[in-house]
């Protein structure tokens, strides 16, 4: 049984009179405690998918499931990570946080928020920059803070729509492993749905990879199954013949050209 | 501001030097910048008003002692000045009275402007029906001068004090509302996303998202009022009388003291300019960057 | 700073900020309600013309604390301010023109039927008609036969012209139209508007303003200024007309009426004082100051005095008893019904009203004559016995009957000199 259960789920974008269909027959089944990435290029509606399984969009047809329930709209059994962070900009790195926790986890007690926020807060090593604003603190520190601030509501499902797309590429390495070091310690309980376009990324942090064909009305390609043992290391699991081969699956599936073309080789006129 | 370059080439200039004696000009240097740079400000800003009192007594000859020269003016002003606060009875107050008097008026019709306002934006800009069924209102509103609504206001008043600070309320209301539903309406979809997604309450949104959002356009907005409040001030006290300094204008030009008036408008703009410098300064500290 | 301290900082300058607003809210709302001994003040407004002396001398003389009332005299801004203020009460009375209650009740100067009562004449003559002084030459003083053939050529090359008077239905408005009528000016083809007095003179001197009728010192200003000159003084048109009231709120006539007794004998005795050309100098340099008329001392005294340098190099005018005055022991002072038929039937004359009102009703109602009687006599002032009676004016000579105004209205329509 299925945890998270998308069914049959076309989404379409009215305006004006046209009627434009973003992804259409997506079926996916996801366990708990898995790590899906959905990957394609720009446009297949990874994201509009995203937004789906977050409750921001509603499907035209189909539904989505988590544990049993219809997804009707946004809930704090969801955590989203933006593609631009998205920290409220006169909010402090802990207040930011805070307000989070303050609106998902009512129940808690105000001390109880605060050790929450604090423990996420070490969980990402920014505990001591908890008083600084978003624009005093670097671009991978504010994703960093948008992941605690996703962890820390203690969702079931987090989502992460292309959170490391801003980064350069050695933040996004050291926040691969971050991501992967606060979902360990919440005992890989957690589901992990990200969109993304890197392959690199997908195939270093996934159980599964969706590969989306190209939009509109983009439809699921095919799903990769990622057999690599975890904990992953950025130095020995690049290497491993499982990682080539499902990197090499996924480049003839998404890359057209992926070297230059003999008759594009300069040749000399008659001198040769 | 071409000062700044040139005190910074200054300073480069006094700290590349290599001698022993190094450190202890290198510490003098920004000293002497800014002292420069201060002075060169200084230069301009006469400049400007030696410029402007040069254009004045041209005209004054111009028109024959028509427009009163700029020391008769002067003369006038510090008359006025010197002694602000004296009391003679209701109709010879000092000129600091008589601007406290007014500024009562504007703190009045502006604070209740505000107060008015500021929902009523928020509303507009968070509520698209809102913006529907008030927007036609406020455009036919808006444009409406303030001595039209006088004659309004005496009627529904029934006092010509009310009536002046109704005048300031309903045209100093509209660049506050407007700013307001402008910041509001704008606000990110981003910021929108996160209330959303994790599930903030109405009032969390109100105070957490909105409102600091909007706040620098509403700080304008009511950076705007200001200047606009002040401005009918003078125009609502030629009409109603009483003690202000339009009513001080109103008097003098009664007087055809041209003097008296020219440093009534000194002393106005001058103000005007604090109000708004006052503003200005909120704004900065309430702008967050992004 | 330490982001923490910064938005404690913040919110502590904003709550200065409101902190600030707050108090000048208050500081405005004080000084409403002045702080008073034992009664409530006693509001009368002004307008700054020479002929606010009586109220302005009985503050400045002490005798509204004699009779025991405590006055505050303020400056108003303009006639209808002056209007607004005394139908909603935040005057109890002013200094005010006569033929105003009159004008305002019958629709012309304000909202129909509103109601304010005139308590005492505060003066007679001392209003004049200036003309620019591009008539300089063209016509001199007094000469308004003189001055239909004037205004016409002005007419032809510059296709309008204008004269200016102080309130619509308001005493130098009738004025003016009386000489107009009398010249044999076409009042249809003139631009008669309503202007302050500053507008007047500035205008005059810019070249905009061909004519105006008004009160002094404007008329002595603008020939000092050599701006225009004087034509037709207002006692050469009637003499010894009323001119400005005591005007007073009806509420404060019923309610507060020892007050208002009060406040007119102490008026009345100003008016005595006034009227010892002795003590004219000293008048003209008190009403002079900044709080009250705010104009050069030595015109208002030539005026008062009967001095009036016409401009135009057409040397001085002497009058000698027809200058302003404010007592003439006790004629000045009684309000008569009769000038107010009067001013009422001059408004069907000049079609400001298209039928004729109740003319001895309006008077009955506006003017408290029984009271001026009440206080006249308690000072032992003589009583004139000759309202409802007939005169005439010097510059038209017809009879007026104020029992039959139809009569003079019927002969004026017939008689040359009218508007057409």
């Amino acid at each position: 049984m299925s945890y998270l259960k998308i069914e049959n789920m076309e989404i379409a974008f009215q305006s004006m009179k046209v009627s434009f269909v973003a992804v259409t027959d997506i079926n996916l089944d996801i366990e708990k405690g898995q790590i899906v990435s959905i990957i394609g290029h720009s446009g297949c509606g990874k994201s509009t998918i995203m937004n789906s399984i977050a409750g921001m969009t509603f499907p035209t047809s189909g539904r989505v499931t988590l544990n049993g329930r219809e997804v009707k709209g946004p809930g704090p059994d969801r955590g989203i990570v933006f593609q631009n962070y998205s920290l409220l900009p006169w909010l402090t790195v802990y207040e930011n946080i805070y307000q989070a926790v303050d609106a998902a986890l009512r129940d808690l007690s105000k001390a109880e928020k605060k050790e929450t926020v604090d423990r996420y807060l070490k969980m990402v090593n920014l505990f001591d920059h908890r008083e600084k604003y978003p624009k005093q603190i670097s671009g991978g520190m504010k994703q960093r803070v948008a992941i605690a601030r996703a962890f820390a509501i203690d969702p079931e499902v987090l989502l992460l729509d292309e959170p490391f797309g801003a980064l350069d590429a050695l933040t996004k390495a050291s926040l691969h492993i971050e991501l992967l070091k606060l979902w360990n310690l919440t005992q890989r309980s957690k589901t992990i749905v990200m969109v993304t376009h890197d392959i690199e990324e997908a195939i270093f942090l996934s159980n599964r990879i969706v590969v989306m064909n190209n939009g509109p009305a983009a439809t699921i390609r095919e799903i990769e199954e990622v057999h690599l043992p975890r904990p992953r290391n950025k130095k020995e699991t690049v290497n491993q013949p499982e990682y080539i081969a499902v990197r090499e699956r996924l480049l003839s599936l998404l890359i057209d050209k992926v070297a230059i073309d003999e008759k594009d080789f300069y040749k000399e006129e008659a001198a040769a | 501001m071409a000062a700044t370059k040139k005190s910074i080439t200054l300073t480069t200039a006094l700290t590349t030097d290599p001698s022993a004696g190094r450190s202890s000009i290198a510490g003098l240097a920004p000293i002497f910048a800014r002292f420069f740079e201060a002075i060169r400000g200084l230069g301009y800003t006469l400049l400007s008003f030696a410029l402007l009192t040069g254009v004045w007594s041209l005209m004054s000859k111009m028109t024959e002692g028509g427009l009163p020269t700029p020391l008769a003016t002067f003369q006038v002003f510090w008359e006025l000045v010197k002694d602000p606060f004296y009391d003679y009875g209701p109709n010879d107050k000092g000129i600091g009275l008589q601007l406290a008097s007014s500024l009562g008026r504007v703190s009045m019709g502006f604070t209740l402007g505000s107060l008015f306002a500021i929902p009523v934006g928020i509303l507009m800009g968070a509520n698209t029906f809102c913006k529907k069924v008030f927007y036609p209102i406020v455009q036919i509103l808006k444009p409406v001068s303030p001595l039209a609504w006088f004659p309004i206001g005496l009627v529904a008043f029934e006092s010509s004090s009310m009536a002046t600070i109704f005048i300031i309320f309903i045209t100093s209301l509209w660049p506050t509302l407007i700013n307001t539903a402008f910041g509001v309406a704008s606000i990110p979809d981003d910021h929108k996303n996160v209330a959303k997604a994790f599930g903030f309450s109405k009032w969390k949104y109100l105070t957490k998202v909105l409102i600091p959002f909007s706040l620098p356009h509403i700080i304008t907005g009511l950076r705007l009022s200001i200047g606009v409040a002040w401005l009918v001030i003078v125009a609502g006290e030629m009409l109603s009388g009483g003690i202000g300094i339009g009513f001080f204008v109103w008097d003098s030009w009664n007087a055809l003291s041209l003097e008296k008036v020219i440093s009534a408008i000194l002393i106005i703009g001058i103000v005007g300019l604090l109000l708004d410098r006052g503003f200005s300064f909120v704004e900065k500290k309430v702008t967050y960057s992004t | 700073m330490n982001p923490m301290k910064k938005s404690i900082y913040i919110k502590s300058k904003l709550s200065l900020v409101l902190g600030s607003v707050l108090i000048l809210f208050l500081l405005s709302a004080a000084p409403v309600k002045e702080n008073v001994a034992d009664k409530e003040p006693i509001r009368i407004g002004f307008i700054p013309l020479t002929d606010c002396a009586p109220i302005v001398m009985a503050k400045e003389l002490g005798l509204f604390e004699k009779y025991g009332v405590n006055v505050i005299v303020s400056k108003e801004a303009s006639w209808a301010n002056v209007r607004d203020k005394i139908l909603t009460g935040e005057l109890d009375g002013a200094h005010c023109l006569f033929s105003m209650p009159f004008s305002v009740y019958t629709g012309i100067g304000g909202k129909e039927g509103s109601e304010m009562k005139v308590a005492m004449i505060l003066n007679n003559n001392g209003q004049a008609i200036t003309l620019s002084k591009d008539f300089c030459g063209k016509v001199g003083f007094k000469q308004t036969s003189k001055v239909a053939s004037v205004v016409a050529a002005k007419l032809k090359a510059d296709k309008e012209v204008t004269f200016a008077m102080t309130f619509p239905g308001g005493t130098h408005d009738i004025w003016l139209r009386n000489w107009l009528a009398a010249a044999g000016v076409n009042q249809k083809t003139s631009r008669i508007i309503t202007i302050p007095p500053p507008q007047m003179v500035a205008n005059m001197k810019v070249g905009n303003m061909d004519g105006y009728c008004v009160g002094e010192p404007w008329n002595g200003v603008a020939v000092k200024q050599n701006v225009g000159f004087t034509e037709i003084s207002s006692q050469d048109i009637w003499k010894n007309h009323p001119e400005k009231a005591l005007v007073v709120n009806t509420t404060f006539s019923e309610t507060r009426k020892e007050d208002l007794k009060a406040v007119m004998k102490a008026v009345l005795e100003a008016c005595k004082w006034l009227d010892n050309r002795a003590n004219r100098k000293k008048a003209a340099e008190i009403i002079g100051k900044v709080p009250y008329v705010n104009a050069p001392a030595d015109v208002i005294e030539a005026r008062l005095m009967g001095d009036y340098n016409l401009g135009c190099d057409q040397g001085t005018e002497i009058y000698t008893d027809n200058y302003m005055l404010f007592h003439r022991g006790g004629e000045t002072n009684f309000p008569r019904k009769s000038h107010a038929i009067w001013f009422l039937s001059q408004y069907v004359r000049f079609d400001y009203l298209k039928e004729a009102p109740d003319y001895k009703a309006i008077a009955d109602k506006l003017i408290l004559q029984d009271l001026y009687k009440e206080v006249a006599a308690s000072m032992k002032m003589k009583i004139p016995s000759d309202d409802m009676k007939p005169f005439a004016l010097e510059i038209d000579k017809t009879s007026f009957d104020p029992t039959n105004p139809g009569d003079y209205l019927a002969k004026v329509k017939n008689s040359k000199a009218i508007n057409q």
